[in-house]
């Protein structure tokens, strides 16, 4: 088989570890272009129901009707007919990690993927490589409580019914023009469902790995948490550096039942050449408590702004959000909440962070419908810049059509500040580890909410980043 | 939230050959000197090539489009005839009693209907070299220090700021010398004739160096109780100049006919060192939009934005303000204040922009929306554009009810529910009304935000008619 090459660093990320690209011919590889042509195969492919063609044919005339958004960053630059819409490398899902083909193996072995999962750390992994989910394990006795973990398309085949029930419910085809898209030509994702009352207690992971170059990965994951149960999950992802640019369009749709509680934690560490525009949403029944952590380092461009619905009395919704923009990084993250029914409560939680010239933006909303009354919510966000090349915006948007309510936001944005500087340096340190230090109290209230590995690999990756930015 | 989209067709019904011909009509009858001419035509070719709002902008989105008459603009054109009667061609017309008729004041200007009907300048004032006066009176009087000014804050924003250079029938020129300080404040009444169909008014108000004045803008309406056929257009553009080491303060009250759409656009350009504070208070109109703009790009300098409303029956309230910091160490703030009743709405769409150049800026903003009924409904939107590091930078919003601790409070010392909402909600308004450098004035105000409350409802009526 091929032996996987490292390239050389192209950006100043030059710490980007995950750069290494696999030399491989994809078993399955369409050509470049989107057209009803390229959707037919991808559904030819997976030998779907009709009714998901359909879908994905009417998502097509979606996405192509629709004009590009015009805010945010800048998308003129995406060639959508220079993608490669499906890749697939193997044509197994596997279950057993020595299956898995040797290169693919290599790849999420250097990740560390397996390790964490022999040491009883995750209670299940999935892996997807391109587009399609090349591996899926889950512990047995989770199993047994009849939890379902496994790729979308797999759930699709084995289970019809339960996907055509929740699909696309939280996020409609016509929802904004990259959820089109990827209804369109999704492929992979995580397809979980915890029955009533079943507590996972450990975190369920997946990774997600862009490996071809000019490649558009397009997961589709759909969470459904019955009632009063509880679940974790967790997605890393990489993919090489090239030269040219990737495009990465999930859509995450979740349904919290009646007393359920959902965590959602998401490690986004892209290269510099991924385009990450994502739709993530929740809806959250009675006393369901959903929470999204949404880590972001890496792409060129991130837009993505995790949704709670709160839509029956008691549902509690909340985001915890770390943006952390480099050189040539344009990360436009924040939150959305909608409080749709009374006594529901939010809260939101921002902290980005501007170095080496990049450009952090937090960008939110707050509704609250008419009727909603009791509601509270609290908005925070927080910017530290780090030197005077970079950029940082907020852009809450806050819409309130009940009185009786408790509605509160605040922002700051501010520089490491030179009392805190000479405090550390006065007590021996570097200028360079006295800023970590700040900065790693700043990002402290998200990254405590991390489970203590992540936290570990989120403060590595932002000094990594730092030391590209401050020396 | 509305996301009407507009009708496309509506541009078409502007004939650029008539309108070109109406301003050239009502600047001659007027007397105005050639440069403003050329300025109004100039303003007009502007106009005439920028788009109309869509609905679709992020500033449009929230504003409701069938409420604002965007074909006012064919409108005009019988009002421009009202108004092109030049103010000196004898009899003055009396006005109605202004509602903001200042008991003390160091200038005023009134007119009503496009016409002057009182003008005034204290000794004090005359012998300090100040002038206040009609714009097109001062565009033939003072050529070169109008004509120096006019514009200087820079290419209008938008259309409707493009249209009203070109098409103001009425206006005012303040301008206070080098070193001049006032005592009391400067007035400049407008009162509306509601039946008069669409107004535009453009102010000039210039502070140079180290000069200390106060100008106060009030706005009422002939008759108020007046059913009118279509709803007429306010539209306002002010542009302040306030010059190195300069103390101005512009405070702008209005309390125009419930049917009208009002429009404007204020626009302070604050110099090194200056302070400049505008405090715009809101009861009338249907719609009223307001436009604030602060631009501090010189060093020291020092802009307040305070903002005051009280909402009721549909109204829609909206105010979008930018804080421009393009200079070093100048700091700006703002504060707005509103109170929403039956079914009205505010949005505040509240900008802090701070350039490479911003460095050591202070900036904040606050809004705060108080909602007393089930109806109303409030919008914040506090936006931060930060691409200089050291730079203190804030901003908070809150909507709500009245705090039930404060009403406990009040109502355990024996004082009725309906007053103790009363007495709150005025000491949540007295800190931006405060801001309005006149005592009369602010007690006027005062009484409006009363009137504006429904004093004759309880809380209790209140939340029980609509529970």
């Amino acid at each position: 088989m091929t032996t996987p090459t490292v390239d050389a660093p192209v950006s100043s990320r030059s710490e980007y570890e995950f750069g290494f690209h696999d030399d491989v011919e994809a078993l399955v590889k369409l050509p470049k272009g989107l057209s009803r042509e390229v959707v037919n195969t991808i559904s030819d492919i997976k030998d779907e129901p009709e009714w998901m063609r359909k879908l994905r044919l009417k998502a097509l005339d979606h996405f192509n009707a629709r004009p590009m958004p015009e805010w945010g960053g800048e998308l003129g630059d995406i060639d959508f007919n220079d993608i490669h819409y499906y890749v697939r490398a193997t044509d197994r899902d596997e279950s057993s990690w020595e299956d898995v083909p040797d290169y693919i193996r290599d790849t999420y072995d250097k990740l560390g993927i397996p390790e964490a999962e022999k040491q009883g750390l995750l209670a299940g992994v999935g892996a997807q490589y391109d587009s399609e989910v090349v591996y899926h394990n889950i512990r047995e006795d989770l199993e047994e409580k009849g939890v379902l973990f496994l790729g979308t398309d797999q759930a699709l085949s084995e289970y019809p019914d339960l996907v055509r029930e929740y699909f696309t419910t939280v996020i409609p085809p016509n929802d904004n023009k990259f959820a089109a898209l990827n209804t369109a030509v999704w492929s992979g994702g995580s397809f979980i469902y915890v029955p009533p009352g079943v507590n996972v207690d450990i975190p369920l992971q997946a990774y997600f790995r862009i490996n071809s170059e000019d490649m558009g990965q397009f997961e589709r994951t759909l969470i459904i948490a019955d009632e009063g149960s509880q679940v974790h999950y967790v997605e890393g992802c990489t993919a090489p550096i090239y030269s040219s640019d990737s495009l990465h369009s999930a859509v995450v749709e979740i349904i919290c039942k009646r007393g359920s509680n959902v965590r959602y934690t998401t490690i986004q560490n892209w290269s510099n050449n991924v385009y990450n525009l994502v739709t993530k949403r929740a809806t959250a029944y009675q006393d369901a408590v959903m929470t999204w952590v949404d880590g972001n380092l890496g792409s060129k461009l991130t837009m993505k702004y995790p949704a709670v619905y709160l839509m029956e009395p008691g549902a509690h919704g909340e985001v915890l959000s770390i943006a952390s923009a480099g050189q040539g990084q344009q990360l436009d993250a924040g939150a959305k909440i909608v409080h749709a029914a009374p006594n529901t409560t939010s809260v939101i939680t921002s902290k980005s962070l501007s170095m080496d010239g990049g450009r952090s933006t937090y960008r939110g909303l707050l509704k609250v419908y008419d009727g909603a009354d009791g509601c509270r919510s609290n908005v925070r966000c927080d910017a530290l810049m780090l030197d005077e090349h970079s950029r940082s915006d907020t852009y809450p948007v806050m819409e309130i059509d009940e009185k009786r309510v408790d509605i509160g936001h605040e922002a700051t944005v501010s520089k490491v500040g030179d009392e805190q500087l000479f405090y550390l340096m006065a007590r021996g340190l570097s200028e360079g580890e006295a800023t970590k230090m700040i900065v790693n109290g700043f990002v402290e209230p998200i990254i405590k909410s991390l489970p203590l590995e992540y936290a570990v690999e989120m403060n590595r990756l932002i000094e990594l980043q730092m030391d590209g930015a401050i020396g | 939230m509305t996301q009407a989209t507009i009708d496309a067709s509506v541009d078409s019904d502007i004939k650029p050959d008539l309108l070109r011909a109406q301003v050239t009509e009502l600047s001659q009858a007027n007397r105005e000197p050639d440069w403003l001419l050329a300025f109004r035509l100039a303003s007009l070719e502007h106009a005439l090539a920028l788009d109309w709002w869509t609905g679709q902008e992020e500033s449009w989105r929230r504003t409701p489009p069938n409420r604002l008459p965007r074909r006012a603009i064919l409108d005009h054109l019988p009002a421009a005839a009202n108004g092109a009667q030049p103010a000196s061609n004898g009899v003055k017309p009396t006005a109605p009693q202004h509602v903001f008729a200042p008991l003390n004041h160091a200038g005023l200007v009134h007119q009503y209907g496009g016409q002057l009907v009182a003008s005034d300048l204290s000794d004090a004032a005359a012998q300090c070299g100040v002038i206040f006066q009609p714009l097109s009176d001062a565009a033939r009087e003072h050529p070169q220090l109008v004509q120096r000014w006019l514009g200087a804050v820079g290419p209008p924003l938008d259309r409707y700021e493009a249209f009203g250079r070109a098409l103001w029938s009425q206006g005012a020129f303040v301008y206070a010398p080098p070193g001049a300080v006032l005592n009391d404040s400067l007035f400049y009444l407008i009162t509306q004739n509601a039946a008069a169909g669409d107004q535009w008014h453009y102010a000039l108000v210039v502070a140079d160096r180290e000069s200390q004045v106060a100008l106060i803008d009030a706005g009422d309406a002939n008759d108020r109780r007046a059913d009118l056929k279509r709803a007429p257009l306010i539209h306002a553009n002010v542009e302040i100049i306030a010059e190195d080491g300069a103390h101005l303060q512009f405070a702008t009250v209005q309390r125009w006919h419930r049917q009208s759409a009002a429009i404007s656009s204020t626009r302070g350009r604050v110099g090194r060192d200056a302070t400049l504070r505008i405090t715009a208070a809101a009861f009338g109109a249907d719609v009223d939009k307001q436009r604030i703009d602060l631009d501090l790009s010189q060093s020291g300098g020092h802009g307040e934005i305070r903002g005051l409303f009280v909402g009721d029956g549909r109204q829609h309230i909206e105010h979008v303000t930018r804080q421009y910091h393009n200079g070093v160490g100048a700091t700006s703030d703002l504060l707005i204040r509103g109170v929403l009743t039956d079914d009205s709405q505010a949005v505040q769409y509240g900008l802090i922009r701070i350039t490479p150049k911003g460095q050591q800026t202070n900036a904040h903003q606050t809004m705060r929306n108080l909602l007393l009924d089930d109806g109303a409904g409030a919008d914040p939107i506090p936006m931060l554009e930060i691409e200089a590091d050291d730079v203190k930078c804030s901003h908070a919003a809150a909507v709500g009810p009245v705090d039930p601790d404060q009403l406990f409070y009040l109502q355990a010392r024996g004082i009725p529910p309906h007053i103790a909402e009363r007495m709150v909600v005025r000491g949540f308004l007295a800190e931006i009304a405060d801001g309005i450098p006149d005592q009369h004035m602010r007690d006027v105000v005062d009484e409006l935000v009363e009137i504006q409350l429904h004093p004759q409802q309880t809380t209790h009526q209140r939340n029980g008619a609509t529970a």
